[in-house]
């Protein structure tokens, strides 16, 4: 197992090196020139010549490129164009926001979807079947910023039962850190929910007709046994993959729920930066992105291979 | 000899298809006495998996549905037995064993885990009790290193050492029927009669009565004592599976151990059944095979025959049944 996990990430490493090119060449991209910026309006062009001199901005593109691929290599991000502070540690201080209210997402619309898909596919036509059927449209309709707003005006303004924006650690208040993600985490789960309970619903529906269901009858087990033990470990194995996509677009969602929630997560920071033309920060945010989307990743193939033993090492 | 300890009378499954609700097991009888091998023999769709499924009550609803007769286990109508009480009985009195062993275990669940689950539920052993007992039976069915065998997942094992295991799962609670669905008929040619071998030396050695559906009736004569023969939903025939090869009473039987290669004359072409078995919504008026029967008479196209004792046990369902001259096997 431990040799699969160090082999994925090992070939992960080419990719690893296109994105920082992608990344890299964001500078060269991007409108606007970050020593301008630096040097504010009313700086004469000798002083904005001279702090892009500072900065190395005048340098052939390769050199800057080896440069900071070297630092970044080493955890040196660069340095926020905006606050002074190192890249990482802003990172590593926003990190646990977006990290718990992906996490709690991702949670939610597993809860949701796991017995949604279970009931519906097990009893395709039926009542329950149709409302979900329903309810995973809708929910796959609503644009997350829609709901979001809804959810703010509704429980947050109108009955004041959440918070409307903000966020608490929960190393300081488990209540409070659950308080003030559970709208935002439903906001950006309700999608994935949506696909989730389809797909699962498809799994289930295909994998009740085989044959190891009726074997698993014939022993007298109860039908709960049935669909939740034998059936549905095989039902997951086709969700386990959606569950990886999901995680990665849901993580994109982070931006604009943080947003709406006033969250001080990556999201939020990703915004900002662009706002600010804070370049080492997007750059540090979408380095940020793709390493977590490859651990992502990686965690959906070992659990793929949980959920079916044939692909599992040996 | 004490009363048999299956007996299906006057069994009626309908399925609904695409024309309608349509009745493919129409009056089927069958028993089967403790320690007893019954074959259940027949063209394919000719209806046995769906009766042999009625006796475990798991025919698939929707679309099929048990319409009629009674199912008794050892004195008691299964098929009115609340829910929960037919579930002590499948896997515990009555189990089975299907055509295909590499889609009829499970394959997320180890070996071990799948049989020891169902001792567990039934006979209430521990973990590790359990576990054991799942050794005792893949030991039993011959799988070599069996305590190494048990952590190790369906495709890790080969087709006949699938049905192996299939049929150690079954056998796992001791039960007093096994119902086997054409277990061989996956195999190749040398694994089969190595799989029908342990069958039978099995159900000898441990007491239990074995109904046994396969369309081969080179497999019946090694394996039953006695055969019923299915034809368009209906029993046809039923007779020791000595009378039945020497003496059949039916011209379908006849037709069948024709078609036998075993039989065959060598350097002569196998003789084969002309025509088709008829589909549920197309059953012919009359008797049901005389579309394909070289005796049939006019008679036989307007007048349904019932089944009846010729003598000895022996039943056959045709007009002309004391009319026409059949040929056996020997
Ligand atoms: N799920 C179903 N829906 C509709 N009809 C069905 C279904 N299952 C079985 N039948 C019909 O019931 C009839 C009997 O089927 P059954 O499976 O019992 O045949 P069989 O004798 O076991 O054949 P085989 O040798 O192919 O296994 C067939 O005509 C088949 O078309
Ligand atoms: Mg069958």
């Amino acid at each position: 197992m431990l040799r699969f996990v160090l082999q994925r990430l090992l070939a992960t490493i080419p990719l690893l090196l296109i994105v920082s090119l992608l990344v890299f060449s964001l500078v060269l991209l991007i409108p606007g020139d970050p020593a301008f910026q630096l040097a504010g309006e009313d700086a004469t062009p000798e002083e904005v010549e001279a702090i892009r001199e500072a900065m190395g901005l005048n340098d052939p593109v390769m050199v800057r490129y080896v440069r900071w691929l070297g630092g970044v290599v080493q955890g040196d991000l660069g340095t926020s164009l905006f606050s002074d502070q190192p890249v990482l540690d802003v990172l590593l201080e926003r990190l646990p926001v977006t990290l718990s209210l992906a996490v709690t997402a991702i949670l939610i619309s597993l809860a949701i979807a796991i017995p949604a898909g279970i009931i519906t596919g097990t009893r395709p036509g039926s009542l329950a079947d149709r409302v979900v059927t329903v309810g995973s449209s809708v929910g796959l309709a609503v644009p997350n910023f829609w709901l979001g707003l809804m959810l703010v005006l509704l429980l947050a303004i109108r009955h004041a039962w959440f918070p409307a924006t903000g966020y608490v650690p929960i190393s300081d208040s488990v209540s409070g850190w659950w308080a003030h993600i559970v709208l935002p985490a439903f906001t950006l789960g309700l999608a994935a929910a949506a696909i989730l309970t389809r797909q699962l619903r498809g799994a289930m529906v295909d994998v009740m007709d085989q044959d190891y269901v009726r074997t698993a009858r014939a022993k007298g087990l109860p039908e709960r046994a049935v669909t939740v033990k034998h059936a549905f470990k095989n039902a997951a194995i086709p969700m386990v993959t959606i569950l990886g996509v999901q995680t990665n677009s849901l993580l994109g969602g982070t931006i604009i729920v943080e947003q709406i929630f006033g969250m001080p997560g990556i999201g939020q920071l990703a915004v900002a930066s662009v706002f600010t033309r804070d370049l080492p920060m997007i750059q540090g945010v979408v380095i940020m992105a793709v390493v977590v989307a490859v651990l992502v990743n990686l965690l959906v193939d070992v659990s793929y291979g949980y959920f079916n033993p044939k692909v599992r090492p040996k | 000899m004490a009363g048999p300890l299956l007996d299906i009378e006057g069994l009626n499954v309908d399925f609904l298809t695409d024309q309608g609700w349509v009745t493919v097991v129409r009056d089927v009888s069958l028993s089967v006495a403790p320690g007893e091998t019954v074959g259940l023999v027949g063209e394919s769709g000719s209806g046995k998996t769906i009766t042999s499924l009625s006796v475990m009550r798991l025919v698939p609803d929707p679309p099929g549905r048990i319409t009629g007769g009674s199912i008794r286990f050892d004195g008691r109508d299964l098929l009115t037995l609340p829910e929960r009480a037919m579930r002590q009985v499948r896997g515990n009195d009555i189990a089975m064993v299907f055509q295909e062993s590499m889609t009829s275990l499970n394959p997320a669940f180890t070996i071990g885990d799948q049989i020891a689950e169902a001792v567990r539920h039934h006979l209430g052993l521990g973990r590790r009790a359990a576990v054991d007992r799942a050794v005792e039976v893949l030991d039993l069915v011959g799988i070599p290193a069996p305590r190494d065998r048990v952590d190790h997942y369906p495709h890790e094992f080969s087709g006949g050492m699938r049905q192996r295991a299939a049929i150690a799962m079954a056998l796992a609670c001791e039960p007093r029927l096994l119902i086997a669905d054409e277990p061989t008929t996956a195999l190749d040619v040398t694994v089969q009669a190595q799989v029908l071998e342990l069958l039978r030396s099995l159900q000898q050695r441990l007491g239990m009565a074995m109904l046994f559906i396969t369309h081969n009736l080179g497999v019946v004569a090694d394996v039953c004592d006695r055969v019923s023969v299915m034809y368009a939903g209906q029993v046809v025939e039923v007779a020791d599976v000595v009378d039945l090869f020497e003496a059949p009473a039916h011209p379908y039987t006849e037709g069948l151990l024709r078609s036998m290669p075993q039989l065959g004359v060598r350097g002569e072409p196998l003789a084969t059944i002309p025509g088709n078995p008829p589909l549920p919504w197309a059953m012919p008026e009359g008797c049901r095979f005389h579309p394909r029967c070289p005796y049939a008479t006019d008679a036989c196209r307007s007048g349904a025959p019932a089944l009846t004792e010729r003598g000895g046990g022996h039943f056959s369902r045709c007009l002309r049944l004391a009319e026409i001259e059949l040929t056996g096997a020997v």
